[in-house]
């Protein structure tokens, strides 16, 4: 069987003050304080090679979750182990979680706004992530783009051009890019294609598949897609409420959905 | 002893349909049968008695609501599909039960030769080896070599239906389940996919079978199971195949 890579164990995000009872709450409100509770003691494990889907309507916590687990947030509770480190990720300085994000992690935003630096350059923001990973040699930094570029399917002749003058699924393309470009162990897919035409979000998910398969990434990906997750998904956890409901196979998941929600969330999309 | 692959115990499958006031509906209950290493063991029954569920069961397409479905892989520990890890499943998919479906599900813009070959690779096989393999099983299973680099969700029912039992056959699984893998096919490609089904019973590979043609499952089940709305009503050897 495989390893598992990453294990995540009662995260918990609570936006406001809080209080002892915002873990008990039913909805990500909690009624005795009126905290949001975004991510409610949320238990998970990645294996490795695997693409791990998780779906879930719009507010149930999927972007906090992932974003907690690249450090862009941080949690109000809860711990995350790599294999082999014995120490919560969480409790690392912020030098060491900064060489976890740039080594073992990439990101890939909904937004390219958010992934992306539109100040610079496409090849711009894809060697910036180089040079937070030491790179120094410009000839080295030049072949690396050179290749990141192809393996992404970017044309080279836009490299110097700017973010806001290529098209959103070329964005994307970069956010991949960038997120590769240190061969991370890890990548986070936040709704890496959703907004996109139909033609170039296939196109986008056929690359994240064949990158998949080349380089035995471990991927999480967070999409409200069921054909996305059906897709490219091993395994899917469903969230609500800053909770996960239900987790399966995916054929599973689809097939036989058991709580009440998905049942609803399956048959209202197939 | 008989060696065993597959022991069945008290197995039940309820749907609760919450979009439908929580109304349960029963696909099967209280399975109990074994499946003997090497052995054929079809099933009959009318549409709707539950024979797909019983193969999704263990295939754990669907959970199962009651009982154990107990695996006795050839080297390691007995494990319950019914009840085990999902990551334990993905790798007994991987290396060792194989599966067609009664309705495939052509994973689009993927060719043809490239799904038969991905599952070789998922067993471990290299590269080359599993292209190779890939092929050969293609052009037995009358899939021309044209169609090699083409998508199966353009194809024609039948030839769909032919890469399904391609890419389930080529990779020669412990356990094999059958949901009807010829019926979409005609007569002389059904005759080649029994063929080649034949040739992995020859080589000891347990299978689970339904097929809706009662003349292809004498030919081949050794024991067939008989379900009627939802329960077991008999097992019995089947005299023909002997
Ligand atoms: N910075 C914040 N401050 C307050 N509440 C927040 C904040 N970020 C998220 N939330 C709340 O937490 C909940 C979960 O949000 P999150 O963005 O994680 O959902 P999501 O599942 O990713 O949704 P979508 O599918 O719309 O992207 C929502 O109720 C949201 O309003
Ligand atoms: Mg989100
Ligand atoms: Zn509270």
């Amino acid at each position: 069987m495989r390893d598992w890579i990453l294990k995540v164990e009662n995260l918990t995000k609570i936006y406001g003050d809080g209080c002892p009872n915002c873990l008990k709450s039913e909805t990500n409100k909690c009624p005795f304080c009126r905290a949001t509770i975004a991510v409610n003691s949320v238990s998970l494990a990645l294996y490795s090679g695997e693409i791990l889907g998780i779906m879930g309507e719009s507010g149930s916590g999927k972007s906090t979750l992932v974003r907690s687990l690249y450090f862009d947030i941080s949690p109000t509770l809860g711990e995350a182990y790599l294999n082999g480190e014995e120490r919560n990720i969480f409790n690392f300085n912020s030098q060491e979680k900064r060489k976890l994000r740039n080594f073992n992690m990439g990101m890939v935003y909904q937004s390219p706004y958010r992934g992306l630096n539109f100040e610079i350059t496409a090849g711009g923001n894809v060697a910036e992530k180089l040079l937070m990973a030491n790179w120094r040699s410009y000839s080295n930094i030049r072949r690396r783009l050179i290749d990141l570029f192809e393996k992404t399917e970017l044309p080279l002749n836009r490299m110097d051009d700017f973010p806001a003058t290529l098209s959103g699924g070329m964005q994307q393309r970069i956010q991949i890019a960038k997120a590769l470009a240190n061969n991370p162990e890890i990548l986070f897919l936040d709704e890496p294609t959703s907004g996109l035409d139909l033609s170039v979000q296939a196109r986008l998910l056929d690359l994240i598949k064949k990158i998949q398969q080349e380089l035995k990434i471990s991927i999480i990906l967070v999409s409200h897609d069921l054909g996305v997750i059906r897709l490219l998904a091993d395994r899917v956890l469903v969230m609500r409420e800053g909770r996960i409901i239900e987790s399966g196979l995916t054929d599973q998941i689809l097939e036989d959905p058991q709580h009440p929600y998905t049942q609803l969330l399956v048959n209202s999309m197939l | 002893m008989q060696d065993i692959i597959l022991k069945v115990r008290n197995l039940s499958k309820k749907f609760n349909l919450h979009l439908l006031g929580g109304k349960v509906i029963t696909a099967f209950q209280n399975a109990s049968f074994v499946l003997k290493r090497g052995e054929f063991l079809g099933i009959s029954g009318k549409s709707g008695s539950g024979k797909s569920s019983l193969i999704k069961c263990i295939y754990r397409t669907y959970l199962s609501t009651e009982g154990e479905i107990v695996y006795y892989p050839k080297n390691g520990m007995p494990i319950d599909l019914a009840r085990c890890l999902d990551e334990e499943i993905i790798d007994l998919r991987h290396r060792k039960i194989g599966y067609v479906s009664q309705f495939f599900y052509a994973i689009p813009r993927v060719s043809c030769l490239k799904i038969v070959t991905q599952t070789l690779i998922q067993q471990g096989v290299d590269e080359d080896g599993a292209k190779r393999r890939a092929k050969n099983m293609l052009l037995r299973l009358l899939i021309p070599e044209r169609l090699f680099d083409a998508y199966p969700s353009t194809f024609s029912g039948g030839e769909r239906q032919r890469v399904n039992i391609a890419q389930a056959l080529v990779k020669k699984a412990e356990l094999l389940l059958l949901d009807e893998p010829t019926a979409s096919l005609d007569k002389t490609s059904r005759a080649i996919v029994l063929d080649e089904i034949l040739k992995l019973k020859k080589k000891g590979i347990s299978v689970i079978g339904i097929f809706h043609d009662d003349e292809e499952l004498k030919r081949f089940a050794d024991r067939i199971l008989v379900l009627e709305e939802g329960k077991i009503k008999e097992i019995y050897k089947n005299d023909k195949n002997s």
